[in-house]
């Protein structure tokens, strides 16, 4: 367990109940100090409400939660903090730099070199003069991305934040976000792409129907599915097939393309050749099998889907 | 605090400038206040000052015969006989006839006619004619402040942006107290408009109409200040008003349209209540109050503790009611406000 001041963001049994919907149900998340943090799940599973209530937009029916490990009010650390919930809102008649202008002033911090730089930044330069309601929905999100890094803060909350953008976008943004959660600066991410997630995060939280299921490093959660499985390729498959079914310590043998899939603990591995060669089957290539976060992400949430119903 | 109110007040001013119903409202109001104007005019230039027409001369073969025209004024200002010197003295006797018994009405006509003289000069003329202008806020622009405030305050759930606003550490209270504070400063800008718009058709008249010259009694002039001051208090429950409606709706549609169904809904209940439990009854209606409010305060003379306490009772008895609405609706506001969620549209 991590010591507070590790924690930019900490909710204890956090609850959030509509009527009788519950959006947020006793959600209890450490998001640690320089991390690109991940929030993924489905629709309707509490991302933008637990998002919500930490920015002070909706209130928790129960728990609680603190901003900086909670040394300071809510309002003060949100001073230090740079948020789009859903999507980005701004004055659709005034200009993208106007708007940016607006809450730069609110929030005390900055000028207008601030303002040329970051919409340069994201790519707007040429468009700051321009109404928001002229902007494409590309345009908007760059505009938000601009908008969260007014007063160069502390800690990025971004819903959806390549939403609406096309792929040369998309992997600007990516790489963007990547850059910013280099060094103290954390950042709190909810993404349907999961591809995005595992390249852009280094922790994630996977929520289902308002509850936490799991949360951890990304590399340790997609090796806690992928280490039990060696991807084998043979000079004889079949036969290897074969010999390698009547060991006792695999739990499960499939053909995968031109090589096999064993289920077996990785440091097996060297004890499996030696079987293989006595039978005179020669490993060609023998590597660990690389399960992406999406797979992972469907087994769990499959997994908790199957718990919960 | 103040810092970030007022700085915010000052975008919301910006916002609103920006957009094209503040200025409508505006031209409207403006424009308005010139047509009363002209109103009073038509009504002085028709006002009969006893004009006649008296035969001047022989007629001719169609029978139309010279007239001259007597008014009221002739014979007050003495002109009758040199304006009849040209009729011959076979008509004369009939002419002066006519006169004299014109002459028995005429302080009847007169006095009606100098009241709409003096009543359209005291209107249109510097320093009246501002305290004319700003009244058309007590009559019409209350409607549209009340839409004004709904809009500005509706669109930030609208358009999403009171989410973006207040995830910035803008505390609640003070994205209230800023939003209030610029339509009160919008409403401030109105009026100064209207008074110099007002200003420069006044002068127009006292020039056309000369001889009546601008009054320099300081008293005078103290009045369309405190005619301002009157309407901006007027004008803060109806602020108030509208941005309950848009916060209670969380929409700047709905809280315009209920803000029109509650002015129309207060016209029908105070013609109601008036009627059917006397006018008192009707004081707890806001739009009772504020033209009453409107039309008091004009600097008497206190000359005894009686009359203080009766300037003291009037003025309270208008200035309580709005004062009460303020807080009521105010208090509601903040509340509402403070204690609704800004719900993400997905519920995810």
């Amino acid at each position: 367990m991590m010591a507070s001041n590790d924690l930019v963001i900490e909710t204890k049994s956090l609850t959030k109940r509509y009527g009788d919907l519950l959006a947020v149900d006793d959600l209890s998340l450490e998001v640690p100090r320089g991390h690109v943090f991940g929030l993924l799940g489905p629709n309707g599973s509490g991302k933008t409400t637990t998002m919500g209530m930490l920015l002070g937009l909706v209130r928790p029916s129960a728990g609680r939660f603190s901003l900086f490990g909670g040394s300071a009010p809510h309002r003060e650390a949100l001073t230090r903090t740079g948020a789009i919930v859903e999507f980005p809102s701004f004055y659709p008649h005034l200009s993208g730099r106007d708007n940016l202008a607006f809450f730069q002033e609110i929030s005390g911090k900055g000028d207008s070199v601030e303002l040329e730089t970051l919409l340069e930044k994201v790519g707007l330069a040429g468009r700051g003069k321009d109404r928001f309601q002229t902007y494409s929905l590309g345009m908007k999100q760059r505009l938000g991305l601009a908008y969260v890094l007014l007063g160069d803060p502390d800690l990025l909350i971004l819903d959806e934040p390549t939403n609406g953008m096309d792929p040369d976008g998309m992997a600007e943004v990516r790489e963007l976000i990547r850059s910013l959660g280099d060094g103290e600066r954390t950042v709190l991410l909810s993404s349907h792409l999961l591809h995005e997630v595992e390249q852009v995060c280094d922790s994630v939280a996977i929520l289902s129907r308002g509850r936490l299921v799991v949360q951890g490093r990304v590399d340790e959660l997609v090796h806690s599915l992928a280490g039990e499985k060696i991807l084998l390729r043979t000079t004889d498959n079949a036969k290897a097939i074969e010999v390698v079914s009547k060991l006792d310590w695999v739990t499960d043998l499939t053909s995968k393309g031109e090589s096999i899939l064993v289920s077996a603990p990785m440091h097996r591995s060297s004890e499996l050749s030696e079987v293989l060669s006595q039978s005179a089957v020669y490993v060609a290539e023998m590597t660990l099998d690389h399960a992406s976060l999406e797979e992972y992400y469907f087994k769990i949430t499959g997994d908790a889907n199957r718990d919960t119903a | 605090m103040m810092r970030q109110i007022l700085c915010m007040a000052r975008w919301e001013v910006i916002k609103l400038r920006r957009r094209w119903m503040p200025w409508v409202f505006l031209a409207f109001i403006a424009l308005s206040s010139q047509l009363r104007l002209l109103t009073e005019y038509q009504m002085y230039s028709n006002a009969d000052p006893g004009r006649i027409a008296v035969q001047a001369g022989p007629g001719n073969e169609e029978g139309e015969h010279p007239t001259i025209s007597i008014s009221c004024l002739d014979i007050r200002d003495g002109l009758v006989e040199s304006r009849m010197s040209g009729i011959p003295t076979e008509y004369r006797q009939a002419a002066q006839q006519e006169v004299e018994s014109l002459r028995d009405r005429c302080p009847a006509l007169l006095g009606m006619y100098d009241f709409a003289r003096n009543n359209f000069l005291s209107n249109a003329t510097l320093p009246g004619s501002l305290s004319f202008g700003i009244n058309m806020f007590g009559t019409l622009g209350y409607v549209f402040v009340m839409i004004l405030a709904a809009m500005a305050m509706g669109v930030e759930y609208t358009w999403g942006t009171a989410r973006q606003v207040l995830s910035r550490g803008c505390g609640r209270g003070r994205f209230l107290a800023a939003k209030v504070l610029a339509l009160l400063a919008v409403v401030g800008i109105g009026h100064l408009v209207v008074i110099l718009v007002t200003a420069i058709s006044s002068l127009i008249i006292s020039y056309t109409f000369a001889g009546t010259g601008i009054t320099t009694d300081i008293i005078q002039w103290l009045r369309p200040g405190a005619d301002v001051l009157k309407s901006m208090y007027m004008m803060l429950p109806y602020i108030i008003l509208g941005t309950f409606f848009a916060i209670l709706t969380s929409s700047a549609s709905s809280g315009i349209v209920i803000t029109v169904v509650f002015y129309i809904s207060e016209s029908i209940l105070r013609w109601i209540i008036g009627s059917y439990l006397g006018p008192d009854a009707a004081r707890i209606l806001i739009s009772v109050n504020t033209p009453l409010w409107m039309a008091s305060l004009d600097f008497p003379a206190l000359d005894s503790l009686s009359e203080i306490v009766n300037y003291t009772r009037d003025f309270l008895s208008t200035f309580l009611p709005i004062l009460a609405y303020i807080f009521v609706f105010g208090g509601a506001s903040v509340w509402l406000f403070k204690r609704r969620d800004l719900r993400p549209s997905t519920g995810g």
